[in-house]
């Protein structure tokens, strides 16, 4: 089976070391961006298989970066996972409402995070 | 003697007596003049306006006598007011009831009486109109009509004295009225059926910013930005057609429009107002008030727990993830002193996260921002689903958890496949009895029996939670559902809980209209419960 390829878009660095070494090993190719604009940047030249988000970023933020990513022909199908330690009813309503395939609360227990993302992909 | 007896609508007739605010007055010209006219005309030497109060007669008009009151027990008023008739005694030494009086075998030496009972407007009789004298009297049956008419000249003056009275209290009610309508911080606005406004105070003008002139006589839509301007015209026009109030006596949260054309919003209550003397108009008064600051407050705060929340939760992600990694994947390398060590930082780190939730949950609640979806719910269903989420935490705890149809339901005879039906969140009736059986299981000892079951009470049931473990001493009934009330500080490690569960619960059953309590043995254990009131029988009322 071919590797999974990811786009983890992610400002916290102790964050993206985590999904790092949870993923490792897993299967997954995972390329690492820190704000929504490099992830864009990214996206012009990488097509993964699907696109993890944090909503909460410095400069370009999660749904800001779903919308973008949405408009460009290749991202119109690729699921998008919002992760996001936010919590309100009205927030989270707001994300699937954007079009989100799957909200991934923080605190995630990373171990579970490689069956999650296949469990996923199946649907 | 006689006694006069008391009558009996004798408790309004002294209430009716009381307000009209004579007794103990000054006497008055107006009603002295009855008395001397009387006096004169019967050539009698007494001539009395006697007011029959609980144990006296007191005198608000006299002539011939120096005395201002008696009391009511020997009074001869006190027997002519029992009769709608006029009361006439020609001897009163001929009268077994008054022979043998006080005021006959002594001062004023009373022979013959005459009283005419005097009603206020109402029609209680409050007293007499009555004439007195040394000796017998014959008088014929004119003269007594004639005294009738004396008595019916001083109830026209008592009717008219307590009309003055009634418009006295009515100008010092308005002249208050307008000092509150002057001086309140809320504006006040009254509009006719039209929406036109007849009437608006200081503390409006200056919420809007216009002058008096600028808006007496105008549409109060000019005080509404767009789409509130046509949505008024709509409640008040349906409200006149059909009397539904949409807006009236509502307080709803609406914006207001202001004359430099910036918006606020504005708290607004209507009310009709009532006995307006034209009867084609309708008025109606709204009272507004500015909540700009309180919606900012509000806001602050939602966000002050918003971010509170993201920021401890992103380094939690962190601790918790790494060491799940650790323990997972790196567990072979590791000596068992460093996994133990490694373990505890994880349940610890576990508890912070169920903190941060439950404050969160808290916060939400008494923001009123806790969301809940009431429905139908099947208790016993969820009472069994309940047990089976919370095993794994019970053999974690080597717990028997288990669901028990009550004893009592059986004698209730409530057959248990039908459901027993309540009106609730489902999901946070789960919390509950997951906060209930965690907290049961935590307090058990090894091996032992926590048991959930229902049982019918009057108007609803109850859901109970019962452990077998030491009991709760009574010092902490009262702090128990508290926020971080723990009843023993030592037996925080044995896991998780943040000391929020109980109040949580609390708020949620409290939001069910039901109440949360317990009971308890100490050695024995204790059983907490919630009762929760039968189904609403109209299911679109939301409770």
């Amino acid at each position: 089976m071919p590797d999974i390829k990811i786009l983890y878009v992610e400002d916290d660095a102790d964050i993206r070391t985590l999904a790092e070494f949870a993923l490792e090993d897993e299967g997954f190719v995972v390329e690492f961006c820190v704000d929504g604009e490099k992830a864009l940047h990214k996206a012009e030249t990488f097509i993964p298989d699907v696109v993890i988000l944090d909503v909460m970023m410095p400069g370009m933020d999660g749904p800001t970066t779903f919308k973008r990513l949405r408009e460009m022909e290749a991202f119109k199908k690729i699921p998008i996972i919002f992760m996001t330690a936010k919590t309100k009813d009205a927030e989270l309503d707001d994300l699937r409402a954007l079009g989100a395939d799957e909200i991934i609360l923080k605190p995630f227990d990373p171990m579970l995070l490689p069956d999650n993302i296949r469990k996923i992909l199946e649907r | 003697m006689q006694e006069p007896s008391k009558p009996d609508d004798e408790q309004e007739r002294l209430k009716a007596l009381r307000a009209l605010k004579i007794l103990d007055t000054p006497a008055e010209e107006r009603l002295d003049r009855f008395t001397r006219i009387a006096k004169a005309m019967f050539n009698v030497p007494i001539a009395l306006i006697s007011l029959v109060d609980a144990n006296r007669q007191w005198f608000k008009s006299k002539q011939g006598l120096a005395a201002c009151e008696t009391p009511r027990h020997i009074s001869f008023c006190g027997h002519a007011i029992l009769r709608n008739e006029i009361f006439y005694i020609p001897d009163t030494l001929e009268d077994i009831r008054f022979s043998d009086n006080p005021l006959v075998l002594g001062e004023p030496f009373i022979r013959s009486y005459v009283g005419v009972p005097l009603l206020e407007p109402d029609g209680f009789k409050i007293g007499t109109l009555c004439i007195i004298d040394s000796k017998p009297r014959n008088f014929t049956d004119e003269q007594l009509e004639s005294l009738k008419d004396i008595a019916a000249c001083i109830q026209r003056e008592l009717r008219r004295f307590s009309l003055v009275q009634a418009a006295q209290a009515v100008m010092d009610g308005e002249a208050s009225l307008h000092a509150v309508f002057e001086a309140v911080m809320d504006g006040i606005l009254t509009i006719d059926q039209e929406g036109i406004i007849q009437q608006v105070n200081p503390a409006g003008l200056e919420l809007f910013g216009y002058s008096e002139n600028e808006l007496l006589q105008q549409n109060v839509k000019i005080l509404m930005p767009a789409p509130y301007q046509s949505e008024h015209d709509g409640y008040l026009q349906n409200y006149l057609r059909t009397g539904t109030k949409k807006v009236i006596g509502v307080g709803r949260e609406v914006l207001g429009l202001r004359k430099d054309g910036s918006t606020f919003p504005m708290e607004l209550s209507v009310a009709e107002v009532k006995g307006v003397s034209d009867g084609n108009k309708r008025l109606f008064t709204g009272v507004v008030r500015d909540v700009t600051e309180r919606k900012h407050a509000e806001e602050m705060k939602a966000q002050f727990v918003s971010t509170v929340s993201h920021e401890l939760r992103t380094p939690l992600t962190s601790i918790r993830g790494s060491l799940s990694l650790v323990l997972g994947k790196m567990k072979s390398v590791l000596t068992p002193k460093a996994i133990e060590l490694l373990e505890m930082a994880e349940r610890n780190s576990e508890r912070l996260t169920f903190l941060i939730n439950d404050l969160l949950d808290l916060e939400k609640m008494s923001a009123g921002q806790l969301e809940f979806e009431f429905a139908e719910v099947n208790l016993i269903e969820l009472c069994k689903r309940a047990v089976t989420d919370n095993q794994g935490y019970a053999e974690q705890q080597n717990v028997t958890l288990s669901f028990v149809p009550s004893t009592l339901m059986a004698k209730a005879a409530i057959p248990v496949d039908d459901g027993v039906m309540v009106w609730g969140d489902e999901n946070r009736l789960l919390q509950v009895l997951a906060n209930l059986i965690s907290n049961a299981a935590k307090f058990s000892d090894s091996a032992g029996a926590v048991e959930v079951s229902i049982e019918q009470i009057e108007n609803g049931y109850r859901v109970s939670v019962s452990d077998h473990g030491p009991g709760i001493a009574s010092e902490f009934r009262g702090k128990i559902f508290q926020r971080f009330a723990q009843a023993d500080s030592s037996d925080v490690h044995r896991g998780r809980g943040s000391g929020l569960g109980l109040s949580i619960s609390k708020s949620i059953i409290e939001h069910h209209k039901g109440k949360i309590d317990y009971s308890t043995e100490l050695g024995k254990g204790s059983v907490f419960y919630f009762e929760l009131p039968n189904k609403m029988p109209n299911l679109d009322a939301t409770p």
